[in-house]
């Protein structure tokens, strides 16, 4: 009877579940309703939490499947990426982008020697075939390494490619890699002062590798520079013929576009191979480390000499002082304190500013830079960014030297090249506002988009633009620099030749012959400046180490294979397009004396 | 009836579940090729990296001149072997100035009728240069081959043009009939024809 009641008041009683029949009328009393009520409450409460329970599946289940954010993008997110991880470094390559620096795997070859022997390896096998691969090491040297009992020993740092590959195929156990990335340099010295080159953790220290170091950390957009390789080599193989041929210290060059400013090439000798920046190869020039890391382009302050006679001609026409049909009287040295300022080719006669130009005489400069004054030198100079640092992506730029009072003599020597010391990549941007109708781009070594033309300043007029193209070709045609002479590419420059200034004295035997020019003429693209450092005579220059004789020659061999790759058609000088562009009217008809 | 229900359900639950285990296999299967496809890919990148650090060390300008000078010995290219633009590159030459038009007259390939034969000589440069300019090795033939020529032919072409005119049909035809198409007209009536 207890029992079928009990059943009976169950509610969670099965429904074929049927109670005995009852012997007595089920009397609702008071505890039974208890029971009951307990009951119910309890039931409510287990299904209000499964309801809980429930609905959060419920939401995270329309949150996984209807919203974002679900696991799935996560699982895609375990998937391997792609791509290759970014390299430490960006890539620099050239303007035809050709790789100038790139970033390679060299994994560091390590031996779990626990393992070899665990292996049954035998030693002295593997320590044989190792040292077969691995160049630099004995077996000796290896085989106690790998018996070491040391779960890491490294064997060698950065292996190469192929040797990985070589002891991959070895198969001995208990060998491993670590990998690792190195910058490596495919073109060597080629273009070692430009790039530069990268400390151990991959850190820029030099050159481009430095000044856009923050372009190259963790980039995988390679760096474009504005240099052509091409060019690059053609120009420091010239340059180094000149040091060869003339016994000479050192060199530097660089090739500028004159319409943007972009530095196509730029050389300094010796140089060095960025693979191993301190390495000091003595069987190619006797120069230390030290020498052929310091750019002579950007880092080099010299006293570039008559070059600076181009810088002076266009302040005198620029300011108005003089004219081309206009001459000074260079008969008589000047007498100047304790300078005396002579000619070099001394013509002792009056000379027209051409004339003065042409023959390079230091007197008629000289005479010219005093009817200009001094404020007016000292503010064109400034205007062509001649007493500034240069502003070029590499931080590796010297200040230039000038005299910090302008005296009446400072003015005189300024005017042809001395008591001055500027970078060689000064003149070359100045003389390229100079040719291109006197806009100041300032340099770069970034390619700059095809067609695209960065702002420039207009620091002179283009009329004094056209009457120096004009000069700088009677240079070529007639004057000091009949050897830079391109058939078909109307070169026209200045050369320079400077006795280099040791602790105030300045040295006869100890040249700076420098050639600074552009082409073609008429319609100049390219400006190009050749330096060459303590040239020695020769037998095939007549003794002569002056620019004349010894880059003048070298820069018209650079012009005849550059232009082709630069796209310079050749013209024919003779033609009505030069002549009409280049012909001074006051020279006409007057018997030009050939130097 | 509820028999049937049970039924009908068990069987989706069945077949629901059986689905979804083969979608879920399927996608793996998916998953595993794309994750091998991808680590190809990189493989494949940093392999290709590699061989273009290569590629570019094996073309280091001081090494390609060191080959050409042991094996090839190309001279540097001198300004008088370049010309200025497509249009200055005068035609072949033409050898006397009697009979201008029979030389540069088209063969009988060429569409040209002979009732044009006044301006066939000015008509056939058009084609010509234009294959030329479609087609640079040809271009670099003609270049090659007409610039050492190419101030003797100007004088010839310019006069041919204005004493030409009253040039014979007769003549023409006879005289072309006679020669011999040369292997360079050939070549031009053939680019100009396939174009």
């Amino acid at each position: 009877m207890a029992t079928a009641q009990r059943i009976d008041d169950n509610p969670c009683r099965p429904r074929h579940f049927k109670p005995p029949p009852p012997c007595a009328p089920v009397v609702a009393d008071e505890r039974a309703n208890q029971v009951l009520e307990t009951c119910r409450t309890r039931l409510v409460a287990t299904a209000a939490l499964f309801a809980v329970v429930f609905l959060v599946v419920v939401l995270r289940l329309s949150e996984i499947v209807l919203l974002s954010g679900g696991s799935a993008e996560s699982h895609i997110g375990r998937l391997p990426p792609a791509a290759p991880p970014p390299p430490a470094r960006a890539d620099i390559v050239d303007r035809n982008g050709a790789l100038l620096a790139t970033m390679l795997p060299k994994p560091s070859l390590f031996v779990n020697s626990k393992a070899l022997i665990a292996a049954g390896q035998n030693p002295d096998e593997a320590a044989y075939e190792l040292a077969s691969v691995l160049s630099d090491k004995s077996p000796g040297e290896i085989r106690a390494r790998l018996v070491s009992g040391k779960s890491f020993v490294y064997l060698q740092r950065s292996l190469t490619p192929r040797q990985q590959y070589a002891v991959n195929r070895l198969g001995i156990p208990g060998l491993d890699f670590t990998p690792e990335e190195r910058r490596f340099y495919p073109y060597g010295d080629l273009a070692s002062h430009v790039v530069g080159y990268c400390g151990i953790d991959n850190e820029g220290l030099a050159g481009v590798e430095r000044g856009l170091d923050a372009a190259a950390k963790g980039h995988r957009q390679p760096i474009e520079l504005s240099l052509d390789a091409r060019v690059q080599f053609i120009l420091r193989e010239e340059l180094l013929k000149v040091i060869k041929d003339f016994s000479a210290k050192g060199a530097a060059g660089i090739i500028m576009d004159v319409r943007t400013g972009e530095i196509v090439a730029m050389v300094s000798l010796p140089d060095f191979d960025p693979n191993k920046p301190g390495d000091t190869d003595a069987s190619q020039s006797p120069a230390d480390a030290k020498e052929r890391i310091f750019n002579k382009v950007t880092l080099g302050d010299y006293e570039m000499g008559s070059v600076f006679k181009i810088f002076n001609t266009a302040m005198a026409l620029d300011s108005g002082v003089t004219s081309l049909t206009k001459g000074y009287d260079a008969s008589h040295p000047i007498q100047i304190g304790r300078f005396t300022i002579e000619d070099y080719h001394g013509k002792h006669r009056w000379l027209s500013v051409p004339e003065i130009f042409m023959y390079s005489s230091n007197i008629g400069s000289a005479k010219m830079a005093v009817d200009a004054g001094a404020d007016r030198q000292r503010s064109f100079l400034a205007r062509l960014g001649l007493l500034q640092p240069v502003p070029v992506e590499i931080d590796e730029v010297a200040k230039p030297h000038y005299p910090a009072v302008w005296r009446p003599v400072n003015v005189m020597t300024i005017a042809y090249g001395h008591g001055i010391a500027v970078t060689p990549l000064h003149v070359i941007t100045a003389v390229s506002a100079i040719v291109n109708g006197g806009v100041l781009h300032p340099p770069t070594l970034r390619k700059l988009p095809s067609g695209a033309v960065p702002p420039g300043e207009q620091v002179m007029s283009p009329k004094t633009s056209e009457q120096m193209r004009k000069l700088m070709r009677l240079v070529v045609e007639f004057g000091t620099a009949k050897m830079a002479a391109a058939p078909g590419y109307v070169v026209g420059g200045k050369t320079g030749t400077a006795e280099k200034n040791s602790g105030g004295r300045y040295l006869e035997k100890k040249l700076l012959s420098s050639f600074i020019g552009a082409f073609p003429m008429h319609d100049p693209r390219y400006a190009i400046l050749a330096l060459v450092d303590e040239p020695h005579g020769t037998k095939q220059s007549f003794g002569y180490a002056t620019a004349g004789w010894t880059v003048a020659p070298a820069t018209s061999r650079i012009i005849q294979r550059i232009a082709p790759i630069l796209g310079v058609a050749p013209i024919d000088e003779a033609s009505p397009a030069v002549t009409q562009a280049l012909t001074i009217e006051s020279l006409q008809g007057k018997r030009i004396e050939s130097y | 009836m509820i028999r049937l229900a049970s039924l009908f359900w068990l069987a989706l639950v069945a077949v629901t579940g059986f689905a979804t285990f083969k979608v879920k296999y399927a996608v793996q299967d998916i998953e595993d090729a794309l994750n091998k496809v991808r680590r190809h890919t990189v493989a494949e990148q940093q392999e290709i990296h590699i061989l273009r650090a290569e590629w570019t060390s094996l073309n280091q300008p001081e090494r390609l001149a060191d080959l050409n000078r042991r094996l090839l010995s190309l001279a540097a290219l001198a300004p008088k072997q370049l010309q200025r633009k497509i249009a200055d590159i005068p035609l072949r030459p033409v050898p006397e100035p009697a009979e201008p038009l029979i030389a540069s007259a088209p063969e009988p390939t060429a569409p040209q009728p002979a009732a044009a034969d006044v301006h066939a000589p000015a008509d056939t440069v058009m084609p010509v240069a234009a294959a030329a300019a479609l087609h640079p090795a040809m271009a670099k033939i003609q270049l090659i081959a007409t610039a050492e020529a190419a101030p003797a032919v100007i004088a010839p072409a310019t006069s041919k043009q204005t004493s030409g005119k009253p040039e014979p049909k007769a003549q023409l035809a006879k005289a072309g009939a006679a020669r011999q198409p040369r292997p360079l007209d050939r070549l031009i009536s053939e680019i100009a024809e396939s174009r």
